[in-house]
């Protein structure tokens, strides 16, 4: 065996996006029973730009990473906000953190909505439950312009009432002009809104209905919500390049290189994980790809 | 593909005896490199470091079949007159269990600790054509994207590639068909072709790099004849000629794409024990889990890169639970990114053909027959 072999550092730098950063919870807010909304900031330097829809892995020491998008409103500064499901030990551990505790971030990374398209026609914003979380800085940002859209409608859907997050939001969007329509799986007795799917509240009295050829759609949600939703808005004549959705995936590595997050041609954390319908669709309809 | 012996624009084809392949792992040795080859490790063809040419598989072959792999004498002196053994390079490129970063807790804080890797000189010596186009497959995932793998870029970067190209190869063999062998492609430093001649063995030595040439000018050489060239240019004919399985890819992503709801992939399912075997010996399969590990003091927590499956369930994890629960969407997603979705996201196939998934899966499932399958069924 060689006793001569040597060694030089890795030509290659290791992208930042690799790189946990140490920030601290300034604040939680309870958005339901299971869902809190974390507001962050680094320890070090200044909180990075996002794009709405960006995503960024959130790791709660010796448990693990996961990915969640930034629900920020736009134009803040001083935190990013993160809304969080418990659905399991490392979501758990982010959400337990106490005010003043750290976690890391890396982020964020992905694709954001075509910010373009709120400057023409009509816009309709279309969540179910947790899927409003990367809709909102982009609602934001179409609130405050409204002047140039011809209309802008927010469709949301959950499973209950105390499973809308974002009420306050919700009542300052409507009061800004959009047309703001909830809908629940199942009501409880103060609830007076929609009951049932949000694919059928589209196009429907009550209900939103707009100018649907000039519409252009952005979706989050759970795949099967998506899915029927957008089946909807090509039935309502929307053109499928101008529906958009965010896709959710087992993203571990945020940089393309550990494969998980794969729908068909889309590895999500690199190409994602806002998409355009046109090219997903045929992926999209499949269960379990 | 024809099989051809490239003459380099570097250096005319010479030839080594066994003395100069002796002589050219010394010279590697000498000018630091670790070096590495084939030598018959627990029944099977391994990679190992390399000490000299007895380490050799001297008069081995493999005898291959789906589900079936076994080690068989030859009556001749060959050393390279096998096709592939279990190991691919990746378990020295791409490891099993790499080191991520360590954080740790500190009076004001979370301190980070990145592991940052060093670039190991070493060569290796055997690699297979289709073993080198996965290499590059692997250079394109890892490397080739807007952030590269430190870990793996590290370990590529003073690589030294000796290829020998194939002259026996085994019946799950289809680099015809995926366009990589029997004979090498560009993209190595030197490429041997075993000459045979009953108990003596030769070398025609051909030049793929400027390392390479420098390595070739320390050894003793001869220049390649007539008869030597043509030699070799037969037995890497007779190689192709012998490779009797065939991928048929034309049109094979919209082919797969168009049958994604095929009920082929349940059928499959009936026989895969998605033990992910295809997955581990696959020479081209990258994907990695990221995994946490804290020590006893609670003050430490290391991450962990780990090769991951597309066969676990635990690797299409959601919030409401994985993704691809059934077997049949695993063994799908496995063969239609190898085959169709790996040439969206990265220009080309992820197959080389080398057919380790076809031997080393326990219930003998064969890709190429289920893609010749799929591809019957929809003509019909």
């Amino acid at each position: 065996m060689s006793s001569t072999t040597t060694a030089t550092p890795s030509p290659y730098a290791i992208s930042p996006l690799l790189v946990p950063q140490p920030y601290r919870v300034l604040d939680k807010v309870k958005e339901g029973e299971h869902v809190w909304t974390l507001h962050i900031a680094p320890v070090d330097g200044a909180l990075p730009p996002f794009e709405p829809a960006q995503v960024s892995m959130l790791g709660a020491f010796g448990v693990g990473e996961a990915a969640i998008s930034i629900s920020s409103a736009a134009g803040n500064s001083d935190y990013h906000a993160y809304t969080i499901r418990r659905a399991g030990p490392i979501t758990n551990a982010l959400v337990d953190t106490p005010i003043g505790g750290l976690i890391t971030v890396r982020g964020p990374f992905g694709s954001c909505w075509p910010l373009d398209r709120l400057d023409t026609g009509a816009l309709a914003i279309i969540a179910g439950g947790l899927g409003l979380a990367p809709l909102r800085a982009v609602i934001d940002r179409a609130v405050h312009r409204l002047d140039r859209l011809d209309r802008l409608g927010i469709v949301l859907g959950a499973k209950t009432p105390s499973d809308l997050i974002y009420r306050a939001d919700l009542d300052r969007w409507r009061k800004a002009g959009a047309q703001v329509t909830l809908t629940v799986d199942a009501g409880d007795d103060e609830w007076n809104g929609s009951v049932g799917l949000v694919p059928d509240l589209l196009g429907a009295t009550p209900g939103l209905d707009m100018e649907w050829a000039d519409t252009t759609a952005f979706v989050c949600g759970p795949d099967v919500m998506m899915h029927f939703t957008a089946v909807k808005l090509l039935d309502l004549g929307v053109p499928v390049d101008r529906i958009w959705m965010t896709l959710e995936r087992n993203m571990q590595c945020g940089n393309g290189l550990c494969g998980h997050c794969q729908l068909g041609p889309f590895i999500v954390c690199r190409d994602g994980p806002v998409v355009n319908y046109a090219e997903v669709a045929p992926f999209h309809r499949i269960q379990e790809l | 593909m024809l099989p051809e012996i490239r003459t380099t624009q570097l250096l005319p084809p010479t030839i080594i005896d066994l003395a100069g392949l002796g002589s050219l792992i010394g010279e590697l040795e000498s000018r630091g490199y670790e070096v590495f080859g084939p030598q018959v490790r627990d029944g099977v063809i391994a990679h190992d470091i390399l000490r000299s040419v007895d380490d050799l598989p001297l008069g081995w072959t493999d005898e291959q079949e789906a589900g079936r792999y076994r080690l068989v004498p030859r009556r001749d002196a060959a050393r390279f007159g096998y096709a592939v053994g279990p190991q691919s390079w990746k378990e020295i490129l791409h490891p099993s269990r790499t080191k991520v970063w360590t954080l740790s807790k500190t009076s004001d804080g979370l301190s980070v600790s990145m592991h940052e890797p060093e670039a190991p000189k070493r060569a290796f010596i055997g690699v297979r054509p289709c073993e080198l186009a996965a290499i590059h497959k692997q250079d394109r995932v890892l490397l080739e994207g807007t952030h590269p793998d430190p870990s793996y870029g590290a370990n590529r970067e003073h690589l030294l590639l000796v290829v020998v190209n194939c002259g026996d190869p085994a019946a799950t063999c289809f680099c015809t068909s995926m366009d990589t062998g029997p004979s090498a492609g560009p993209g190595f430093d030197l490429a041997l072709t075993e000459l045979v001649d009953d108990e003596d063995v030769r070398y025609l030595v051909e030049v793929g790099s400027e390392d390479g040439a420098g390595v070739l000018a320390e050894l003793r050489t001869t220049p390649a004849t007539v008869d030597d060239v043509s030699k070799a240019r037969r037995a890497v004919e007779t190689a192709a000629e012998g490779i009797a399985r065939q991928l048929d890819t034309v049109g094979i992503k919209d082919l797969l794409y168009d049958n994604l709801d095929s009920p082929i992939w349940e059928s499959i399912a009936e026989r895969c024990l998605t033990c992910g075997n295809c997955t581990l010996v696959c020479p081209t399969c990258f994907c990695t889990d990221l995994v946490d590990v804290t020590d006893l003091t609670g003050e430490h927590s290391e991450r962990w890169r780990l090769w991951d499956s597309c066969f676990s369930l635990e690797y299409s994890h959601l919030g409401p639970g994985p993704h691809r629960a059934s077997g049949a969407s695993r063994y799908r997603q496995w063969m239609t990114h190898k085959l169709a979705s790996w040439i969206d996201q990265f220009d080309e196939s992820g197959c080389v053909g080398c057919g380790r998934c076809i031997t080393w899966c326990p219930v003998a499932i064969d890709l190429t027959a289920e893609v010749n399958a799929i591809r019957e069924g929809a003509e019909r």
